[in-house]
């Protein structure tokens, strides 16, 4: 089943009404069918949880106070749309994160994006993101859709 | 002889499962799908899809909550203008994001954020 394993950044966009990018984000998500539907797993759960209850974060959007208890009722009212749905972590992960991530380079933000990238790779999904970084594991088999940084 | 649980069979999305539901409640919705001519799994479908979504449109609903439902359907949080007149670039949200999970990680390991 076609499925597209969706980033934290998508998520957060669709979800502030003042990100730059909010209009775009939920276009495309609209246009997602329970046949194709955009997927969290845990780890892009986990970050947005965390960011969407961060001030610096959320007053960046406009919002002037979300609390863990906000993060969460948003999140369980993403997972109640047919066209969205979880993932456990697919078998193989393990091995597609390590040649992707355990490169011989100082790159810390490299362990989330592999990680996203081998979830996605694994699970034979395609990855959704705003992050241009995602690019370098295309010739890695990552299937991407880059969304642009413009509505 | 009172049967308190019955089992049965639900089609959802193309996946059968089981559950044990009280004979009465299956009863009532048995009823309620006949009577709306509507096929029973559809039905009970559709109530469960109304229970999940009412879980967090509880909080949508909170008073003080930046959380609502928008007309399309989707969990919005709503911006007031006066906490952030000048709303970053895409750039500048993506590092915040970053830097903002590593301070915290950091902060979690013992180290200076």
């Amino acid at each position: 089943m076609p499925a597209s394993l969706v980033d934290t950044n998508v998520w957060l966009a669709a979800t502030f009404e003042a990100h730059p990018c909010h209009q775009s984000a939920r276009q495309k998500l609209l246009a997602a069918t329970p046949a194709d539907p955009w997927l969290w797993c845990r780890a892009t759960q986990q970050s947005f949880l965390r960011l969407a209850s961060t001030a610096a974060v959320f007053r960046s959007c406009g919002v002037e106070r979300a609390t863990n208890a906000d993060a969460m009722a948003a999140l369980e009212q993403w997972l109640v749309l047919r066209q969205v749905a979880f993932v456990e972590e697919p078998p193989g992960v393990m091995a597609h994160w390590a040649r992707l991530a355990a490169v011989d380079q100082v790159a810390p933000k490299l362990w989330m994006d592999a990680y996203l990238a081998a979830v996605a790779i694994a699970g034979g999904w395609r990855l959704i993101s705003f992050d241009r970084d995602f690019r370098s594991f295309q010739p890695q088999g990552l299937d991407l859709w880059l969304l642009p940084p413009a509505a | 002889m009172p049967v308190s649980w019955l089992r049965w069979l639900l089609r959802w999305s193309n996946v059968k499962t089981t559950i044990d539901l009280p004979d009465t409640l299956l009863r009532q919705a048995r009823q309620r799908a006949l009577h709306e001519g509507r096929p029973f799994k559809d039905l009970v479908a559709e109530f469960i899809r109304q229970g999940l979504s009412q879980v967090g449109a509880k909080s949508a609903t909170r008073p003080g909550s930046p959380l609502e439902l928008a007309a399309d359907g989707l969990p919005v949080f709503r911006r007031d203008s006066a906490v952030a007149p000048q709303i970053p670039s895409l750039q500048e949200l993506l590092e915040l994001e970053y830097t903002t999970l590593a301070a915290e990680d950091q902060q979690r390991a013992g180290f200076p954020g």
